[in-house]
């Protein structure tokens, strides 16, 4: 058992599930917003996850490689990337950001849609940590064997 | 004469299914973080029913039949590895699916997973730690 490289394995997912967190915070704060810097509504944003390290291996069950050969590495954010789904179209012409026929383009977030996805976030994040203790418990009783 | 006394075939076992442990919690720390990731397939360890497999053929209790071998080149039928060549190996569950992903990882099985691998280890250290004292 690698004792830095185990924790660093769950130490990547807790980065990348804050990383989701900051996201969905991001696309809740702005769901309303109808003007932005580059012109025209917010558009959603979605964090794109892929395992790090070596992860094509296809392997029958009952071969395996050896345990040496072991390479997952954890979870890295491949990409911040925006949602293309089209944005809300709701009439309301006394809007300062309607267009010629009175529509206003709102932002394509979904609260309900966000709130499960921070849920989740917070789930894998705890998990994550329980991984940790449980690599510090498993290292200071690995510790103990040589105390007197 | 001295490492006679520290590596009997217990204390080897031992060291084998304590670096196995060690394995099996890096599998399921990746495992666990890539809880989200789509498409991804959880992976496990295998070591446990090698190694009883090995231990009951040390014994001869396994009731499997096996092929006499007369000569080195015949091919060994029905003979479990000796107790040194069990290893663990490393194996991706790449036929289940758990969400419309693609993504196999249930959170729960993983998180009772790591909770019973961690007992074992522990209980596998205090082990080792009670034959080192009583070499004493």
């Amino acid at each position: 058992m690698h004792l830095f490289r185990t924790m660093a394995i769950s130490g990547s997912a807790l980065t990348a599930e804050r990383l989701r967190l900051d996201i969905i915070a991001n696309n809740l704060a702005n769901a309303n917003t109808t003007r932005t810097a580059a012109g025209g509504p917010f558009r959603r944003q979605v964090t794109v996850f892929a395992p790090r390290g070596d992860e094509t291996q296809f392997l029958y069950p009952g071969m395996g490689t050896p345990a040496g050969a072991f390479r997952g590495r954890g979870v890295r954010v491949a990409a911040v990337s925006e949602d293309p789904s089209p944005f809300k179209r709701v009439y309301d012409p006394g809007h300062p950001d309607a267009d010629a026929s009175g529509y206003v383009s709102l932002p394509n977030v979904n609260v309900v849609t966000e709130m499960v996805d921070m849920l989740a976030a917070q789930r894998a994040y705890e998990a994550n940590v329980s991984a940790i203790v449980a690599a510090r418990t498993m290292a200071e009783r690995a510790l103990d064997i040589g105390r007197a | 004469m001295v490492d006679k006394l520290l590596s009997t075939p217990a204390q080897r076992v031992l060291e084998k299914a304590l670096g196995a442990s060690g394995l099996a919690h890096e599998v399921i720390a990746h495992n666990l973080a890539n809880v989200e990731t789509p498409g991804f397939k959880r992976s496990e360890v295998l070591f446990q029913d090698r190694l009883a497999s090995a231990l009951a053929a040390l014994e001869g209790s396994d009731g499997s039949l096996k092929g006499a071998r007369t000569n080195a080149r015949h091919l060994p039928i029905g003979e479990a590895p000796s107790l040194d060549a069990v290893e663990p190996v490393v194996v991706v569950r790449a036929e289940t699916s758990l969400r419309p992903d693609g993504n196999n990882v249930d959170l729960d099985s993983e998180m009772v997973k790591l909770s019973e691998n961690q007992m074992l280890y522990e209980t596998l250290a205090q082990l080792v730690r009670m034959k080192l004292t009583s070499l004493r």
